[in-house]
């Protein structure tokens, strides 16, 4: 690590503090919910950080495919691990979350249904992307399948809310209006997660980048041998 | 070639090549009857299943039968050394996948139809009140469901676990289109539910999506 | 302030949850580093014994 990933994992660890504190303590309990709204800073916060991930996978896709460049490949496939890993905790969340209000684990109510499959899409995306051989071919095969699975999500989302509000809903999350204290806890949840959002990408591109160093110079190695054994 | 000449002639020799050796077909019907058959066991032979509950359970029979079939038509290819002549022509790329689309789907259409018959005979849903949304329903489906595997097997071609993951890149994909095909298979077999319009348009919108989208990337997935 | 527990069970949840990612990925990244290390010595090695005019190859 660097000093400048030095200082971004320290502010990212003070604004995870700060967010704690304002999520724990600062904010007011909600009339219905009581204390487990604080639930849903985490929980929400998470979700967007997730979309923002895949988002950010979907446009390095289109650069790769666009541009070229193995830059793009390896930010799309970090990207989307860690918008894997936001995605499962805002499904383990919005369970832990759903089983106190409404009695479940897991209801069919629209947004966590499009969760559900939007893990299943990206995870998909990172098993493709293992399994496939060939560099050249595994970047461009799974920045086609980011970009479908990208444009994907709103008509999955729509088809998903209309087939829940068609049907009678048991649970109905019409939502509540948020005070100025809880939007506020809720964004700063938001920027603190976003923040080590880009902290992870950082590190994990550069993991991704020195594996592609050790692939070339083993590669160089080969070759230095065989020149040697050539050469003989 | 024009591309639409190019079009015809990769569809014929697609239809032709799947005309003259019908097994593939057989085995797909059987294939395809069988789950029908052990759905319905499944179910503990239930009599009357409402409405909603059997459209569901012929598409994902449907589904899961073109998912393991989908393959197929890529070996053939090979068999008969006619893959990479076609990558060779001197045509747009996309040609190649839209036609691919049509022989999967009308593949997928016809042996829908074949397991539609085994789910009226064994799963004893009420007839269709309406024909012709109900027919509407199954060419559809077969339409968007050989669009995406035709897209999905290409995309899969190379990788260690294609039989797994084709349908588990798939399905994801499909989610959409699976609702709107279960969902208006069950108005068609009882209007009393209503809003089949929201799914007409969910369905060609899926179709519509299908069209554009591995259009624009289906040259890059060819070259990889 | 019922079911205080579940609050606890997401911020355990979210903060673990990136914690153990953290470390896995800084874990990683370390043997990716000493891999790239040796590798980086064998090639020098080798370039080291070829501009030396020792043929012997011994690696």
């Amino acid at each position: 690590m660097n000093r400048w990933s030095w200082w971004l994992a320290g502010v990212a660890g003070a604004l995870g503090f700060a967010f704690l504190y304002l999520a724990l303590i600062w904010s007011p309990p909600e009339q219905q919910m009581g204390d487990l709204v604080r639930i849903m800073y985490f929980h929400v916060a998470s979700a967007w950080t997730a979309l923002c991930a895949f988002f950010v996978t979907f446009v390095a896709a289109l650069g790769l495919l666009l541009r070229g460049g193995e830059r793009w490949d390896v930010v799309s496939a970090c990207s989307a691990e860690i918008g894997l890993v936001y995605t499962t905790i805002t499904l383990v969340t919005g369970s832990l979350w759903a089983r106190p209000i409404w009695n479940t684990w897991w209801t069919w109510d629209p947004r966590l249904t499009t969760t559900l499959i939007l893990w299943f899409l990206y995870a998909g995306y990172l098993l493709l992307r293992a399994t496939l051989t060939g560099f050249e071919r595994r970047a461009k095969i799974s920045a086609a399948y980011a970009i479908i699975a990208f444009i994907d999500v709103p008509i999955i989302h729509m088809s998903v809310t209309w087939w829940r509000s068609i049907h009678p809903s048991v649970v109905d999350d019409s939502g509540f209006h948020m005070p100025p204290s809880m939007a506020g806890t809720l964004m700063f949840g938001f920027l603190s997660f976003f923040l080590l959002y880009l902290l992870l990408l950082w590190l994990r591109a550069r993991g991704a980048w020195q594996k592609l160093e050790i692939l070339r110079l083993g590669q160089a190695v080969r070759g230095l041998r065989l020149r040697e054994e050539r050469g003989r | 070639m024009t591309g639409w000449r190019a079009f015809l002639h990769l569809l014929w020799r697609d239809v032709r090549i799947e005309a003259r050796r019908p097994q593939f077909f057989a085995a797909s019907a059987s294939f395809g009857v069988l789950l029908v058959f052990v759905t319905g066991i499944a179910l503990d032979a239930a009599e009357h299943l409402p409405a909603e509950w059997v459209s569901g359970v012929l598409w994902l029979d449907i589904f899961y039968a073109a998912t393991v079939g989908v393959h197929r038509h890529d070996f053939k290819d090979q068999e008969w050394g006619g893959g990479e002549g076609v990558l060779l022509a001197p045509v747009d790329r996309s040609m190649i996948f839209y036609a691919r689309w049509v022989s999967v789907s009308l593949f997928i259409a016809a042996s829908g139809l074949v397991m539609a018959a085994a789910w009226f005979l064994l799963l004893n849903p009420p007839p269709p009140a309406q024909p012709g949304l109900f027919a509407f329903a199954l060419g559809a489906g077969a339409l968007g469901l050989g669009g995406v595997a035709t897209f999905v097997a290409a995309l899969t071609a190379h990788t260690r676990l294609r039989d797994v993951l084709t349908p588990l890149l798939l399905f994801p994909l499909a989610i959409p289109l699976f609702i709107g095909v279960v969902r208006l298979t069950a108005y068609a077999l009882e209007p009393t539910l209503g809003h089949p319009r929201v799914w007409v348009a969910d369905v060609l919108g899926y179709i519509a999506a299908m069209l554009v989208v591995p259009w624009l990337v289906y040259e890059w997935v060819m070259e990889g | 302030m019922q079911h205080l527990g579940f609050l606890w069970a997401v911020s355990a949840v979210v903060w673990g949850g990136t914690l153990i990612y953290v470390f896995t990925l800084l874990r990683r990244q370390n043997q990716l580093q000493a891999e790239l290390e040796r590798l980086k010595g064998a090639v020098a090695d080798w370039e080291g014994v070829r501009s030396g005019g020792d043929a012997s190859g011994s690696r």
